[in-house]
């Protein structure tokens, strides 16, 4: 195996150098003999063949050793910097041939067809994409205006209620700052007559000390939001400090409907029923419990013996 | 075992051995063996009306409505609020013989006040008059406070059943509500059954806390002040201030 490196060595030792430029013709030959159908030089192309049919394969265990050979020879190296950059119109000389070949062959890649439209319908498209824009705009503007809205009332100072003077209109009221601490707990005095009521985080004032009075009163501009939103679902009022009243499901269906609204901003057919027989209810309650140290409201039997 | 282990386990018995013993320091102060007599307590009752029908009709206006009783030393109040009507019970320290109990409606147009004396008061309350507590062997635990079960027995047949704690306890309850005054103890729940329905009151918190003065002070503006009249229906009086 050794004798076989014995030999290449010795070899190598009776190199000759070419003459300049064999290889580039060389070369040139063999690319010419790729592109034309007709060979100039003849007799290299019958040395080329027979070269060809002369080819042997390398044995195996030259293998490694040719490939390691290529990739740390420095001649074989240096040929990549004989790079040879091609003509600037070689590519249009080429696309030239190949059409004038084969005139079915498109030359020029087509574009991708996205969308098409015909100009009417862009029109037609960037209006309602326009109108839709708008339409968000708004509601999210009436959003913030409702948010604004309420900040605005929110610290407007309020009057302050003294013992049972009546309030006649719908106000949202400022946090009591008259809080003071009573032992272990936060207690606030005059609780019970602040008239501060509130369902989830909206506060507001009642009219006549009155839930329902308040609740049936509303006008159109002024309906809750929690009452406008409702889906006649149970839901809580805060009164005071100890007073948190549970609305029932039938209760708060009949105050949805004491306040819907016609366009015309008019009570329904439904309210106004709704509404009369929430008079006829407060008409009883008070004929029955209103009679000086007759009946007591606060005691279940004559409570129980009126509901049912 | 390792001393890192055993350690570990050290700290995690006594961690377990503190929180069952706070527990149970919790569990004897909320249920004392003995009464306990408190200066100030505020019991608040929600009221929950049941019928056999989808609604109550005009009882949806007071169902879910809160009854509360306030006690601070020789004063009592006793508050309903509910949607159809805010209504409160005064029990005043006898200055003379005239006021012992106030009654004020706080909402609507038409607010007022009477006041009574003991006689009347006594009057106003008079079906409780003669009745009688049947202690039962029947118990419940009510924000817990274990609770015995009693039936309030009128003189007419008609009864009241009641689930009452005697760990807490107040001269003042008798006075505010008579329906009581035989039960030794804080009721935390009864209910009424009439007909096809009933009222069960039910208690939602207790608080020992000191109350505001404020609560018992009697309003003055804007009152109507009525005269008590059993017999005779309205009696209007003149508004005071």
């Amino acid at each position: 195996m050794n004798d076989h490196f014995d030999i290449f060595k010795r070899l190598c030792q009776y190199e000759v150098e070419p003459p300049p430029g064999v290889l580039l013709r060389i070369v040139k030959s063999l690319d010419n003999a790729d592109m034309q159908d007709s060979w100039d030089d003849i007799s290299l192309q019958g040395s080329m063949v027979q070269l060809q049919e002369l080819e042997v394969n390398a044995p195996q265990y030259l293998l490694p050793f040719i490939e390691g050979e290529i990739t740390s020879s420095s001649r074989l190296y240096r040929l990549k910097e004989i790079e040879i950059i091609p003509p600037a119109n070689a590519f249009a000389l080429i696309m030239e041939k190949l059409k004038a070949d084969n005139p079915k062959i498109k030359t020029r890649i087509p574009v991708a067809k996205i969308l098409s439209l015909h100009p009417y319908k862009s029109v037609a498209a960037a209006v309602i994409l326009v109108a839709i824009g708008w339409l968000i705009y708004m509601l999210a503007g009436s959003t913030d205006k409702e948010k604004k809205e309420v900040v605005r009332q929110a610290v407007t100072p309020v009057v302050p209620v003294k013992d049972s003077a009546i309030i006649t209109n719908i106000v949202v009221v400022q946090k009591d700052k008259s809080d003071h601490v009573y032992g272990k707990t936060f207690i606030s005095d005059d609780f019970f007559y602040k008239r501060k009521i509130s369902v989830d985080d909206y506060k507001f004032a009642l009219i006549d000390n009155d839930l329902l009075t308040t609740f049936a009163g509303y006008t159109y501009s002024a309906i809750p939001v929690f009452i406008r939103t409702s889906e006649g679902n149970s839901f809580r009022i805060k009164t005071d400090q100890y007073s948190d009243i549970i609305v029932s499901e039938t209760m708060s269906k009949m105050i949805k409907d004491m306040n819907q609204f016609r366009n015309n901003k008019k009570l329904t057919r439904r309210a106004r029923r709704e509404r009369g027989k929430l008079e006829r209810w407060k008409k009883a309650d008070i004929k029955r419990f209103d009679k000086p140290g007759d009946k007591n409201p606060l005691d279940p039997i004559d409570l129980a013996e009126f509901v049912f | 075992m390792p001393v890192s282990r055993l350690s570990y386990l050290i700290i995690f018995a006594a961690t377990f051995s503190f929180r069952f013993l706070a527990a149970q320091d919790s569990v004897s102060y909320m249920k004392p063996g003995k009464v306990k007599e408190t200066d100030h307590f505020t019991v608040s009752y929600s009221i929950a009306l049941k019928s056999n029908k989808d609604n109550t009709g005009i009882g949806e206006a007071y169902n879910g409505g809160v009854k509360t009783i306030f006690i601070s030393g020789n004063k009592a109040r006793v508050r309903l609020v509910s949607l159809m009507r805010m209504q409160s019970i005064f029990i005043v320290p006898l200055f003379n013989s005239k006021q012992e109990a106030v009654i004020i409606k706080e909402s609507g147009k038409d607010k007022y006040k009477y006041y009574m004396d003991t006689a009347q008061w006594k009057q106003y309350n008079r079906k409780y008059d003669s009745a009688a507590c049947e202690m039962t062997n029947d118990s419940m635990m009510i924000l817990n406070y274990p609770c015995r079960k009693a039936l309030v027995k009128l003189q007419d047949g008609r009864s009241i059943t009641v689930f009452y704690t005697d760990s807490l306890s107040n001269k003042m309850l008798a006075k505010i509500e008579p329906a009581f005054s035989c039960i030794p103890g804080l009721v935390l729940q009864y209910e009424y059954k009439y007909k096809k329905g009933a009222v069960t009151y039910t208690a939602t918190s207790i608080n020992n806390s000191p109350i505001d003065p404020g609560v018992f002070k009697i309003p003055m503006k804007g009152f109507v002040l009525r005269k008590f009249s059993p017999d005779s229906s309205t009696k209007q009086g003149k508004e005071i201030d």
